[in-house]
């Protein structure tokens, strides 16, 4: 270093101290990781989501079980089959015997072979899967129902037992008293046998029954027969029971219908609906008639069905799905229908019920011969008659797997009943499969597409995904909730976005205390630290309730308010210039305390006279569609059109023209010209709007009808709805984008403030012409800030809407969003279940939907900053 | 004398705030006397009076806060003349500039007494629209300003604010304009792109073009050359000397060949107060105090 | 709904509901029913999960069973009946109150962790009303119009829609104004036997508000003249009545009061259940066993009717306590 004389005196060190060094790196470091960190975080969360979400659409395994044969009998073909629930036995029974036997499923040994009904042997023989009840009827009249299902006993006391049991392992069976024993996990021993038990022998007194069908209904069992001569019956057996006494009281009751059997023949099929309401009769040819048995003392024939709608085949067999009201159609083709009831609005038969085709699952390979219903869900088996053996889930329209046992037809079919085993019966013997069936109902189809599901009229998008009962079909359509969130954003955003950001200008544009303007940025942000929960709450209870008793005035406030300012603000102008002059600073609480109250006073006065001039005196029936005309909803769309048709008539021809002419007016004369200028414009926006209206409705359209999209917005009135929802949504976003506005606004450098107002230009034309520009991609993501909180904003809307899953733009009724619902159903869904998993890809969707629109946003947010950067 | 011997001596106004850049030379006289806090009329070239005065300035103050910038300023400014203000730094040109278009109201804690008119019309009168007088006056700043919009756009502003819309009027004020402020030839191709490309003397023109633009009374001027560099400066100089008939322009400049250059009269204020005020040709070959001398022969400033 | 610990809400919630009902309290349980002994030796903590219809009756339960054994704590969370399960799966939980039974692959998964069902213990009888507002004049609905009412699918045998009660029959101010829909959230177990009996089976309307507790059911009922909506009889208040139903066209309306539960011709009765995780063949753990046992004797049914619930007759609690080897 140069020895030379040094400025200060003191001098400069070259080297970097170790610390600073040290502290340098370590900064460094911890920065990068925390960087790189975050994306991890992010990336590990959407690697999560998916993974859960992912197995939904892994498709179901059936794997090879048992075969067996089973010793013939002599008493040919079973005609049904049920398997326990452990997978170790399964009961079967032949029609022309009138006998049941159990076996064990992977030797095939006859655990018990049980004469049911004393040797007689049955004309005809049904089985109810759904209660487990099986039904025969006898020559001479006598009508026979016998519950049959399978009943666990826990072996306790294992010292009298023979060793062979004792001494059973984990997992392992043996057989025991006609029953199975098998060693569960925690080491009990469970002991699976069949039960058999009979209901009292039923009378009927008819004796040349040919087909049989029963159902179990809660007061009690449900027969509907059918007689060699044609004569329909049906018969309900009431049962209740005092639960003070314990004493059981039966009756019966029951009517009859004579049916013409010239044409076809008997038919070779009787099933009766699971609520007893609907009997179906069919024949071979395709020929189905449809007994409407609701008032059972009277049936009548509801319609008549051609299930083969002409094609050159026949039926070969039919049965129902679980509920037993959707009914299942095989034909010697191998293809095989699925039928439901619907109610069109044109029906032609007898009780407003029509049998529709609903699901064709396709070309088979050969005929089909016997159906299996899953207990469970719309799980479907179907066996061939070369032996193969398909599996389907109805609602989807999905093969889920197929199978082969054999050449020989199968004779009966059956899906245990935890939906983990498909058995099937063949002239060769039992052949049972493992199944994993997976997620059925979930596919993209029926995720995200419209879904036509038993009971309904038409493919529809319907989210209704749990409830309390087994043969319930979830129903997940995801349509309905990303609707809602899209709704809730839209409302949200149109009520608080302006507020947020006009606010954001009032207080950097034209805000000159600048004490004030220190102050108001925290108490915003105050209004960021009021819990949602609170602001669900009082949107629920308190505003709800208010805006209910008061809907029209509400509306009236949204124009009358700004209306009154504006007024006021012309007003004000025709004061002489110096008490303007001296009173423009305190023209903020001048407005707060006259304008605004006037504001309201004229909505509140304003309400009843619109309710009687546009909604017929009442404003929720109006809504309803019940009175009136659809004018006054147009009214209210077109005003805000006509307003800025009319504001911009004025820039480009009538302004100019007034100029001219009034160049020479003193100020209150030009104030004067100003104000009615205002009222005139403001009674031509409302003639414009109401001209409008009245031409539309004269065309035919109604604003509370069809017309896509603006027909929507005004429907039946439901006290939470959006306007109140968006309202406080509103409320909630409006700290986070003024915060990010003002911000953004401020940032503008004051040289061009300066430079716009010393070219003569006024505070608002310098916001609107240089700082807002300037400021476009501050602002940009301060309305994108707020979007992306409206968007996974939870409490306020499940506290303040009633979470229906509605798909209408109808400001006046609420809405399920994705946040809100897996708030509410994550809690109750069973682990890694199918609804679980479903909750995750709402999850998922969420997800996406605000990374896209961050993306999108930041995207347009750089060229934005492209243009300013150079300031 | 060895100026580096007087270095320390700290030349403060008698309020406290000490102004380090100072030094004063002459040990006797007005300048100390300012400096300590004395008030002393300003020495005005009477021939001003038999001008047409198209602005006023009468005993005007002005303070920031607690301390005062400007005491008791009167000046008068001629019609279709260049005046200039010279002084050194921090004696308070800018502030008086900026108070003619009340740009200082935007700071929160100016306050002001006394008044100024434009052809007679007041200025700092309570019932005074601020807007409308500010149409009056066009302002060029000291650091180039363009708005982020198109040059045409930049041109024709003080024109759409006012609500004249008609594509050819704007046309043609532009043209104008931009050939007012020789900037014509280099842009007319280019009138729609951005006003940020252009380079900084060029951006000046373009904001000595927006601020004719709006044919102002007064045209004011805040040391608008020093930011650019000596070509751009000496376009800018022939500029001012070009509008000089048609605009009243009033100019703040510390270079004081400038002033001396573009301007007809000169005012010379030193820490807040009007020392000197007459004919430039008179300031600058002879000037009536002393300190005026020392100033522009550069012994302090 | 709300996780209750705190020991003063729980003494300022039973005076509440004990002073009017106190009248009633003993008329309705079954003589039979023994009173409470308590022994000694107990102490240790209980947790129940489950149904909100049930928080109030669990809270009962565990205030008089506390004042026998001071030392013991009882926590009591009341989302749902379909948090039952996992709870008691995962052994969160010691009870799962549920008021409606359990269903298949519930009963699945605790018996693939347990290797044994559940047991379920028929603890109180519940009529679920449906409610409208004081004012509404309506006087009967059969089934098959609450169907219409509540369903879109009316799968009871009603011809049409139901919207406005001008529909039902209702005539004067409320005959224009729509059916305002109220109902439980699908976590409930008010909800699935609503469902199940009420709408045989089908599907709610999508415009069915969902309220997170049955007595925010009644609030909106309360709070708007066109409302109506169901929840358990326990949860009226003064701003609501409970409207007479009739199994179809053809029988008589039944009202919603205690006799009609008993004789089973109020068709929306129903029992509430508890369940438990026990062993078969094994003893239960004393602390669960008093509770139980507390549960089945006369004060714990003085609860019930306490809390707006009916009480079991002696012979159901004897059945219920044999499933649990307790004599």
């Amino acid at each position: 270093m140069p020895d030379s004389k040094r400025f200060t005196g003191a001098g400069r060190r070259y080297k970097t101290k170790r610390r600073v060094k040290i502290a340098d790196w370590t900064a460094k470091t911890l920065i990068t990781f925390g960087g790189l960190g975050t994306i991890l975080a992010i990336t590990g969360v959407f690697v999560f989501l998916t993974s859960v979400v992912v197995p939904l659409f892994y498709p179901a395994e059936v794997n090879f079980l048992h075969e067996s044969e089973i010793s013939e009998n002599g008493q040919g073909q079973s005609t049904v089959l049920v398997a326990d629930e452990y997978r170790l036995s399964a009961w079967s029974a032949q029609k022309g015997a009138g006998r049941i036997r159990s076996f064990r499923m992977d030797t095939g040994q006859v655990l018990a072979d049980l004469d049911i009904f004393d040797g007689h042997a049955p004309q005809a023989l049904t089985y109810d899967a759904d209660s487990g009840m099986l039904g025969a009827a006898f020559a001479d009249g006598a009508i026979q129902l016998v519950n049959i299902g399978f009943k666990t006993a826990f072996l306790l006391d294992e010292t009298n037992l023979p060793k062979k049991i004792a001494g059973l392992e984990v997992g392992q069976t043996a057989v025991y008293e006609q029953g199975i024993v098998q060693r569960t996990p925690i080491g009990q021993l469970r002991h699976l046998r069949l039960e058999v038990n009979p209901l009292p022998v039923i009378d009927s007194g008819y004796t040349d029954i040919q087909q049989m069908a029963v159902s179990m209904l809660s007061s009690g069992p449900m027969v509907a027969t059918l007689s060699d001569d044609g004569m329909f019956r049906v018969q309900n057996i009431v049962t209740r029971r005092n639960l003070l006494t314990g004493q059981e009281t039966s009756t019966m009751s029951g009517g009859s219908l004579e049916l013409d059997l010239a044409d076809h023949g008997m038919p070779k099929f009787l099933g009766l609906s699971g609520r007893g309401d609907t009997a179906y009769l069919s024949w071979e040819d395709g020929h189905l008639l449809r007994v409407d048995t609701r008032n059972n003392q009277r049936p009548v024939v509801a319609e008549e069905v051609d299930l083969l709608s002409g094609k050159n085949a026949q039926i070969t067999a039919l049965s129902f799905l679980i509920g037993k009201t959707t009914l299942v159609a095989g034909d010697s083709q191998g293809q095989i229908r699925v039928w439901f009831r619907t109610q069109p609005e044109n029906a032609t038969s007898n009780d407003g019920n029509e049998l529709t085709m609903v699901h064709d699952l396709g070309p088979g390979p050969a005929a089909v011969t016997s159906f299996a219903a899953s207990m469970r869900s719309r799980l479907l088996g179907a066996g061939f008659a070369d032996g193969t053996v398909r599996l389907f889930h109805v609602t989807s329209n999905q093969t889920l797997a197929e199978q082969k046992t054999g050449d020989a037809a199968v004779s009966a079919l059956a899906i245990g009943p935890r939906d983990d085993l498909l058995a099937a019966i063949t002239p060769s013997g039992f052949t049972a499969w493992e199944m994993d069936r997976k997620h059925p109902a979930a596919t993209l189809h029926t995720l995200f597409g419209k879904v036509h599901y038993e009971g309904m009229n038409e493919p529809l998008h319907i989210w209704q995904s749990s409830s309390g009962t087994d043969d319930f079909e979830p129903k997940y359509s995801l349509v309905p909730l990303i609707f809602g969130t899209l709704k809730a954003t839209f409302y949200s955003m149109i009520f608080g976005v302006p507020l947020a950001l006009l606010a954001a200008v009032y207080t950097t544009e034209f805000l000159e205390n600048k004490a004030l303007r220190a102050r108001i940025k925290p108490l915003v942000e105050f209004m960021e630290s009021l819990p949602t929960v609170v602001l669900g709450f009082l949107a629920a209870l308190i505003f709800a309730s208010f805006v209910e008793g008061n809907i029209t005035s509400v509306l009236a406030a949204f124009v009358t308010v700004p209306v009154s300012f504006v007024a006021a603000a012309y007003l004000f102008q025709l004061m002489p210039v110096h008490s303007y002059v001296r009173l423009t600073r305190f023209r903020f609480y001048l407005l707060l305390i006259l304008a605004l109250p006037a504001g309201i006073w004229l909505a509140g006065v304003a309400g009843p006279v619109l309710e009687r001039l546009l909604f017929a005196g009442n404003i929720k029936a109006w809504l309803d569609g019940q009175i009136g005309t659809g004018t006054g909803g147009w009214f209210i769309m077109f005003l805000p059109v006509s307003a800025v048709t009319l504001v911009f008539l004025y820039g480009f021809k009538i302004n100019p023209w007034l100029r001219s002419k009034t160049a020479n007016y003193t100020r209150f004369q030009s104030g004067v010209v100003e104000f009615s200028k205002f009222l005139a414009g403001g009674a031509a926006a409302i003639a414009l709007a109401w001209l409008l209206a009245s031409l539309l409705t004269a065309i035919g359209f109604d604003s509370r009808g069809d017309f896509p999209v603006l027909g929507q917005v005004m429907g039946t009135y439901v006290q939470r709805n959006a306007l109140v929802v968006g309202f406080v949504m509103g409320f909630a976003i409006i700290p986070a984008v003024y915060t990010l506005a003002e911000d953004a606004l401020s940032s503008v450098p004051d040289h061009l403030r300066s430079g716009s107002l010393a070219a003569g230009a006024t505070p608002w034309q310098t916001a609107v012409k240089i700082i807002i520009p300037t400021a476009a991609s501050g602002l940009f993501s301060a309305v994108m800030l707020g979007l992306g909180r409206a968007v996974g904003e939870t409490m306020i809307v499940l506290m303040a809407t009633g979470n229906t899953p509605v798909m209408e733009w109808n400001i006046f009724n609420g809405f399920r969003t994705l946040s809100a619902n897996i708030a509410v159903e994550l809690p109750e869904a069973v682990i890694f279940g199918t609804h679980f998993r479903i909750l995750f890809l709402a999850a998922l969707c969420l997800f996406l939907l605000t990374f896209v629109i961050n993306t999108l946003a930041e995207v347009i947010r750089q060229r934005f900053r492209k243009r300013a950067f150079q300031l | 004398m060895d100026r580096q011997e007087d270095i320390s001596t700290i030349m403060t106004n008698g309020k406290g705030n000490p102004n380090p850049l100072f030094r004063a030379q002459s040990t006797d006289g007005r300048l100390q006397a300012i400096a300590e806090g004395k008030w002393f009329a300003p020495v005005v070239d009477q021939s001003i009076e038999k001008e047409e005065i198209v602005l006023a300035v009468k005993e005007f103050n002005l303070w920031y806060g607690d301390d005062q910038a400007l005491f008791d300023i009167s000046l008068k400014v001629p019609r279709g003349k260049v005046t200039a203000i010279i002084g050194p730094s921090g004696c308070g040109k800018s502030t008086l500039l900026r108070s003619v278009n009340r740009l200082n109201d935007l700071v929160d804690i100016v306050r002001t007494k006394g008044d100024m008119t434009l052809y007679g019309d007041s200025i700092y009168n309570k019932g005074v629209d601020v807007i409308e007088l500010r149409k009056r006056m066009g302002m060029v700043a000291q650091k180039p300003n363009p708005f982020p919009m198109s040059i045409y756009e930049n041109v024709i502003y003080p024109l759409r604010i006012d609500g004249i819309n008609d594509r050819r009027i704007l046309d043609e004020v532009c043209e104008k304009t931009l050939k007012g402020a020789a900037l014509w030839d280099e842009v007319k191709d280019r009138l729609q792109k951005s006003a940020l490309g252009l380079s900084g003397g060029q951006q000046q023109r373009l904001c000595v073009a927006r601020a004719i633009a709006s044919e102002p009374e007064i045209l004011l001027m805040d040391e608008p050359c020093s930011a650019l560099d000596p070509v751009a400066t000496a376009k800018i100089e022939d500029l001012i000397y070009q509008l000089r008939e048609d605009y009243t322009i009033l100019i703040v400049t510390h270079n004081m060949q400038q002033a001396a250059r573009v301007s007809d009269y000169t005012a010379f204020m030193y820490l807040g107060q009007l020392v000197e005020y007459g004919r430039t040709a008179s300031i600058f070959k002879k000037p009536q105090l002393q300190e005026t001398e020392d100033y522009i022969s550069g012994r302090f400033g | 709904m709300q996780k209750t610990v705190k020991r003063i809400m729980m003494c300022t919630l039973a005076i509440m509901l004990a002073i009017p009902a106190l009248s009633h309290a003993s008329d309705l349980v079954d003589p039979a029913l023994k009173p409470y002994s308590p022994v000694s030796g107990i102490s240790g903590s209980l947790k129940s999960i489950g149904s909100d219809s049930m928080n109030n009756e669990m809270t009962l339960w565990a205030e008089g069973f506390l004042a026998h054994y001071p030392n013991v704590q009882i926590e009591i969370e009341g989302k749902g009946s379909s948090t039952a399960p996992p709870a008691l799966v995962s052994g969160t939980a010691h009870f799962g109150p549920m008021s409606r039974p359990m269903k298949g692959n519930e009963i699945d998964n605790f018996e693939k962790r347990y290797g044994y069902k559940p047991t379920d213990l028929a603890t109180s009888i519940d009529m679920l009303a449906v409610y409208v507002h004081k004012d509404n004049p309506i006087e009967c609905l059969t089934l098959q119009q609450v169907d219409a009412i509540f369903s879109k699918t009316r799968r009871g045998g009603h011809d049409s829609d139901l919207r406005t009660w001008g529909d039902v029959g209702v005539t004067g101010r409320l005959a224009n104004m729509p059916i305002s829909l109220y109902g439980r959230n699908a976590a409930s177990g008010t909800y699935g036997f609503f469902k199940d009996n009420a709408l045989f089976g089908g599907d709610f309307k999508d415009e069915v508000k969902e309220q997170p507790g049955s007595s925010s059911v009644v609030q909106g009922v309360a709070s708007e003249l066109a409302g109506i909506g169901y929840s358990g009889i326990g949860y009226m208040t003064a701003d609501v009545r409970a409207v007479p139903l009739a199994v179809s066209p053809n029988d008589q309306c039944v009202a919603a009061a205690p006799e009609n539960a008993y004789t089973g011709e109020y068709p929306l009765a129903r029992f509430l259940f508890v369940y438990v995780n026990h062993r078969p063949g094994s003893q239960i753990n004393p602390l669960r066993r008093e509770f139980i046992k507390y549960i089945f004797s006369r004060d714990g049914q003085e609860d019930v009717v306490r809390d707006g619930y009916y009480p079991v007759t002696q012979l159901i609690a004897k059945e219920q306590l044999e499933k649990m080897s307790i004599r």
